[in-house]
């Protein structure tokens, strides 16, 4: 015979169980700090190479495919030792994948508008990406990171490239970099 | 005590609710997190789980990870409406 519940106990035990299932949201620190480096890496070594006169200095972003493979790589060992899928997981999938497709079309296309007119609107994707992820995961410091993406992208319209280099490797250090940090050590809690 | 007939019995039960109100919150989930997240044993895990998938209430979904068999459990729209249903019965009986 099975025991007859109380309206407080049921309450507790659903209580208890939404308690349980929510999301430790710090396990996505790692993907913002390898893309995160890798693009200051990247912008850094493209402004040094340009400023040094050396030829092909975009070529420095060839890193951002590695950096690619590598959080492909984790996501997949990730999601099959996963035991639960959440919303948030959904959600950043849907999130991450479209900001990939633009990313993309845009550096493919920018033969048609002209790097100076398409690292603004890469630096304002960033700020999409972090925006957005911070309101999915609640997490702050991601939010702020975003609107300061947003800010440089507008100083980048008006800037000349090598400024406009500058400015995106600032916007990954405040939108992916150090919100990159404060999630991952967030990651056991 | 207060008469508890009008509550759906098969969410009136604690591992039962458990798992639906686990479900309730995310996409879907496999066996070992219920069994872990709600603390109860593998074999009652099993019959309540039958009992909702029965009622519609759930799916399963049974595959392999690589060589290890897997569990899938996602609430169901019917299983979401009657949760729904419980929580405003219950909330009607605390009100009184």
């Amino acid at each position: 015979m099975e025991k007859q519940l109380t309206q407080k106990e049921s309450l507790e035990i659903i209580h208890a169980m939404v308690q349980q299932s929510r999301q430790r949201v710090g396990e996505n620190g790692v993907f913002y700090l390898l893309w995160g480096y890798a693009a200051l890496i990247a912008a850094l070594a493209h402004y040094l190479l340009l400023q040094a006169g050396i030829q092909n200095p975009w070529m420095s972003w060839v890193l951002m495919p590695v950096a690619g493979v590598l959080s492909g790589i984790i996501g997949y060992r990730k999601s099959q030792q996963a035991t639960v899928l959440t919303h948030v997981d959904t959600a950043m999938v849907y999130l991450w994948g479209a900001f990939l497709i633009v990313l993309i079309t845009v550096l493919s296309f920018s033969g048609q508008i002209g790097f100076t007119g398409s690292y603004p609107v890469v630096i304002l994707l960033y700020g999409l990406g972090t925006f957005v992820s911070g309101g999915i995961l609640r997490f702050k410091p991601l939010i702020f990171g975003g609107i300061i993406c947003w800010i440089c992208g507008i100083a980048a319209m008006f800037s000349a490239f090598d400024v406009q280099l500058l400015l995106m490797a600032g916007a990954i250090l405040c939108g992916y970099i150090v919100p990159g940090h404060l999630l991952y050590a967030q990651r056991n809690d | 005590m207060t008469d508890f007939k009008e509550l759906d019995p098969l969410l009136h039960q604690s591992l039962r609710l458990a798992v639906m109100s686990l479900l309730a919150s995310v996409v879907s989930a496999e066996f070992v997190y219920l069994r872990e997240k709600t603390g109860s044993t593998a074999g009652n895990l099993s019959v309540q789980l039958d009992k909702l998938q029965t009622a519609g209430y759930i799916t399963i979904v049974k595959d392999f990870n690589g060589k290890k068999p897997r569990t899938s459990c996602a609430i169901t729209p019917v299983g979401k409406a009657a949760l729904a249903t419980y929580v405003t019965a219950l909330k009607t009986y605390i009100q009184l």
